[in-house]
């Protein structure tokens, strides 16, 4: 084990140490003095899009949608008991989670820290996965697919998300479709774990009032040595533009659910790049679709807005796109509008005393993010995934100038690369 | 690490008005909290209402614009008027956060300004032309928005199902109201019944008020006094609130609902006495989390780990109301399975009693999470908001020895106290669900 490097952040008052095992698993460290709970965080770049890989040896492996999500739920069931029971005799509060591109485990706890680590590092790198077990779990993840899918908000997203990319993977849940969930077998997530689930693509983050030093050495052992070797995921190749203007799908709502999202060309690539895109794409669209904005209060003083409405910027690698949803009973005004303000905000460019406002809710943003020991772990584990220095988000929104945003907004909001979707009430005829 | 100890300092401001007091240097961020509390009743349509048109504008910040604009220039601090239900108390919340003076620029601190912010929004209100309560156009725009959200909440097949669960086991009690109201009690409304409603929560509202963190004592003291305190703005008479209808059922009912879902919702509720005291309180939550508060209680490890028949469960305490609640999302089909499931393994908990180590995991638990509260300011504000409306007044470390001191016998003993009400499920058609697969 050894120390790669210790970031200070005086504005923040926090450091955190970096350091590395010898099987290449990268970790975090943040000592937290005065605060009880202590938090762990573990997880890699490998999430619902990659169902296509050569793994290490090179080989070519095809699994069902959904498989890292599944594969999440049977590292839950440990090697020789339930995680659950064993953090449970702890005490300790714990979850998983599958995105895209990442999955990540967790636990938060007040005591016996020590022991809560080895069981996260234990289930994480030695699962016992059989056919039986897999078997066995396909009952719960159809219910968990199915509450999603009763779910507007949820099944609108994904309805953009297949207007907006015509191939690419984010165009299906991370839990999958519930009949390649009854696909999966014990070979395909076995498949997923030893091509993925090796040392040097685990990130691990650890943050809690803890000697740094005496954590170290506990971890070290419970870490796994060299495996060497990189799968890499094979993905179709997306064309730059929108797959659909528009999609419209029938389901059970009492009011059109309307999207309205823009893509970009290509992701952002990895690193300071893609955070820096992150930042500034966040900011335009607080620029005019945050209470502040003079853009947002007009829509709103017009009634083509009210308060269902929601933006959201998403992005990783080789994705990345803006969205605006709302609950509307006309979505064709609703469309109007926005594609309207949008170019004339373009056109007009940012106000500067309204980016040093939002600049100023960022930073009390940050701060009051980054207090309990659980966010501190979160927001580090994101970082070393993410190949950036802990805290560089703050160096990032300093550093923005008018002329970026400016730039920004006039790529981000091309009517060429833009889509809708529309969930309608099942009775309401065609828009 | 030691539990926190510290009880918060109680200053009476004025009868029914109570201020909990814990500074918290430690903290990065502060919290200050006000509840007015009033019956769950007709009146909850006004407040609601209310609330949307307070975030509209004050007299100094004419705009929601203008005061999201304020907030950020205040560091990304936060004044927010929302209401909720609390047992069978409408309890309207304003609650405000701010950054703590070290991380801000020096001389820069804020917690005055929000405060008075804070204060505007309740007390200045933007008005109409010709001294009108509310701007016509501002409240006919937010009516007709709160009376379409108000019915578009089917949409949000987990939180109406729990209401319309509310509806049907606790018909003809408060509770069962939606303390947003329905969409034509908030069309029936005009501005001078809206202002009333204001006027009711500033005078007749049981106050407490919780602030928490990097927060200096004395300015925010005398602000409080001058606003809410004996001589202050609003020294009124606050009437006691009515304690809590507590049902008591003859037999288990069971209640369908037909929705076009994919997954269905199933609750079960059982009715109980609320608690009086401290052991009994620790012992009728003890219980509920023996039997499903957690991914160590029972209906988790055997619905849906052994029995793989649902995603989600779990079990709730509504101890001011005298309600545990079982919630599931269910394949529709296995509903008479799951029910079944849920009332043998009470039925067993209160014939048996937790094992050892059952009562073990649930303890463990709750001492993390009682020796967690201290590190957040929303955590540290529940805590001890809740000991006050219990009458408890304990802090964590006192409420962690009541816990540890309980024995199977009194987690047997409120398990015996809970009587089947209703079975709830809502679920597609009959012909829908013959055809799905899986």
């Amino acid at each position: 084990m050894k120390i790669v490097a210790e970031i200070q952040e005086p504005r923040l008052q926090e450091t955190v140490l970096v350091a590395e095992s010898e099987g290449g698993t990268r970790i975090a460290l943040a000592r937290t003095p005065g605060y009880s709970t202590r938090a762990a965080f573990v997880g890699l770049r490998f999430g619902s899009n990659h169902v296509h890989f050569r793994n290490p040896e090179g080989q070519e492996v095809q699994v069902p949608w959904g498989s890292a999500h599944f594969l999440e739920h049977k590292l839950f069931e440990g090697r020789e008991e339930k995680v659950f029971d064993r953090f449970g005799r702890l005490g300790a509060n714990f979850n998983g989670g599958t995105s895209f591109a990442r999955t990540s485990y967790y636990f938060v706890t007040s005591q016996h820290f020590e022991e809560a680590t080895e069981v996260l590092l234990d289930f994480v790198q030695d699962p016992l996965i059989t056919e039986e077990r897999v078997e066995k779990e396909k009952g719960i993840i159809e219910q968990e697919v199915r509450m999603y899918e009763d779910d507007p908000n949820y099944r609108g997203y994904f309805l953009l998300h297949r207007a907006l990319y015509h191939k690419h993977a984010i165009r299906i849940s991370p839990g999958g479709p519930v009949d390649e969930v009854h696909r999966t077998t014990a070979a395909d997530l076995q498949a997923c774990f030893d091509a993925y689930y090796r040392p040097h693509n685990l990130a691990l983050s650890l943050a809690g009032d803890f000697d740094p030093e005496q954590i170290l050495a506990q971890v070290e052992p419970l870490l796994k040595g060299p495996n060497p070797g990189k799968a890499e995921a094979i993905f179709e190749e997306e064309p730059p533009t929108p797959a659909h203007a528009c999609l419209e799908e029938r389901f059970a709502v009492s009011r059109p659910h309307v999207w309205l999202g823009w893509r970009d060309p290509a992701g952002p690539g990895e690193g300071l790049a893609q955070l820096r895109h992150r930042v500034l794409s966040s900011l335009v669209l607080d620029l005019v679709f945050e209470h502040s904005s003079p853009w947002y209060e007009e829509l709103y003083q017009q009634g083509i807005v009210d308060d269902s409405f929601g933006c959201s910027f998403s992005c990783d690698e080789d994705w990345s796109h803006a969205a605006v949803e709302m609950v509307s009973d006309d979505p064709d005004r609703f469309l109007e509008g926005i594609r309207a303000t949008v170019a004339r905000f373009a056109d007009a460019g940012p106000d500067p005393a309204a980016v040093e406002r939002i600049r100023r809710a960022a930073w009390g943003g940050a701060v009051s993010s980054s207090q309990a020991p659980s966010q501190l772990a979160s927001a580090h584990l994101a970082s070393l995934l993410g190949d950036t220095r802990p805290f560089a988000v703050l160096d990032v929104i300093d550093s923005i100038e008018l002329d970026e945003v400016a730039q920004r907004a006039r790529e981000m909001f091309l009517p060429e690369r833009s889509a809708a979707a529309l969930l309608l009430p099942q009775d309401r005829p065609a828009s | 690490m030691a539990l926190l100890e510290t009880l918060p300092e109680h200053i009476p401001l004025a009868p029914g008005v109570d201020l909990l007091f814990l500074p918290e240097p430690r903290l990065k961020r502060a919290l200050l909290q006000l509840d007015f509390d009033l019956p769950l009743d007709a009146g909850c349509a006004a407040r609601s209402l209310l609330a949307q048109l307070l975030e509209q504008g004050t007299a100094a910040h004419p705009t929601r614009m203008h005061l999201a604009q304020r907030q950020e220039e205040l560091y990304g601090a936060t004044a927010r008027v929302g209401g909720l239900r609390a047992a069978e108390k409408h309890r309207m919340r304003l609650q405000a956060g701010w950054v703590g003076e070290r991380f801000l620029p020096e001389g820069e601190g804020v917690a005055v300004q929000v405060l008075e912010l804070a204060r505007e929004l309740l007390e200045q209100p933007r008005r109409g032309a010709d001294g009108a309560a509310f701007d016509a156009e501002v409240f006919q725009r937010e009516r007709a928005q709160l009376a379409r959200h108000i019915r578009s909440f089917v949409d949000d097949r987990a939180g109406y199902a729990q209401q319309r669960f509310y509806e049907a086991m606790c018909a003809g009690e408060p509770f069962a109201r939606a303390p947003w109201g329905t969409a034509e009690e908030v069309e029936a409304l005009d501005p001078d019944t809206v202002e009333q409603a204001r006027l009711e929560i500033l005078k007749h509202g049981r106050v407490l008020i919780v602030a928490v963190g990097p927060i200096d004592r004395d300015p925010l003291l005398a602000a409080l006094r001058d606003w809410l305190g004996e001589g202050g703005a609003w020294g009124t008479k606050r009437p006691e609130l009515p304690p809590s209808v507590v049902g008591q059922p003859a037999a288990l009912r069971e209640v369908r609902e037909e929705m076009p879902v994919d997954q269905a919702r199933f609750h079960l509720g059982f009715r109980c006495p609320v608690p009086q005291g401290s052991e009994e309180m620790e012992a009728l939550l003890l219980a509920n989390s023996v039997l499903g508060g957690g991914i160590q209680g029972r209906l988790f490890r055997v619905v849906r780990e052994e029995r793989s028949l649902a995603y989600g469960i779990g079990s709730e305490v509504l101890a001011g109301k005298g309600l545990l609640t079982v919630s599931a999302g269910i394949d529709a089909r296995k509903a008479g399975e799951v029910r079944d499931e849920v009332l043998h393994q009470v039925a067993d908990l209160a014939a048996h009693g937790p094992n050892a180590e059952e009562l073990e995991m649930a303890k463990a638990s709750f001492r993390n999470g009682l020796q967690a509260i201290g590190d957040s300011a929303g955590g540290i504000a529940r805590f001890y908001a809740r000991e006050y409306q219990f009458g408890l007044h304990r802090s964590p470390a006192q409420r962690a020895a009541v816990l540890e001191a309980l024995g199977p016998d009194q987690i047997q003993a409120a398990a015996q106290r809970w009587v089947a009400d209703t079975a709830f499920l809502m679920a597609a058609p009959q012909a829908e669900l013959a055809e799905q697969v899986g």
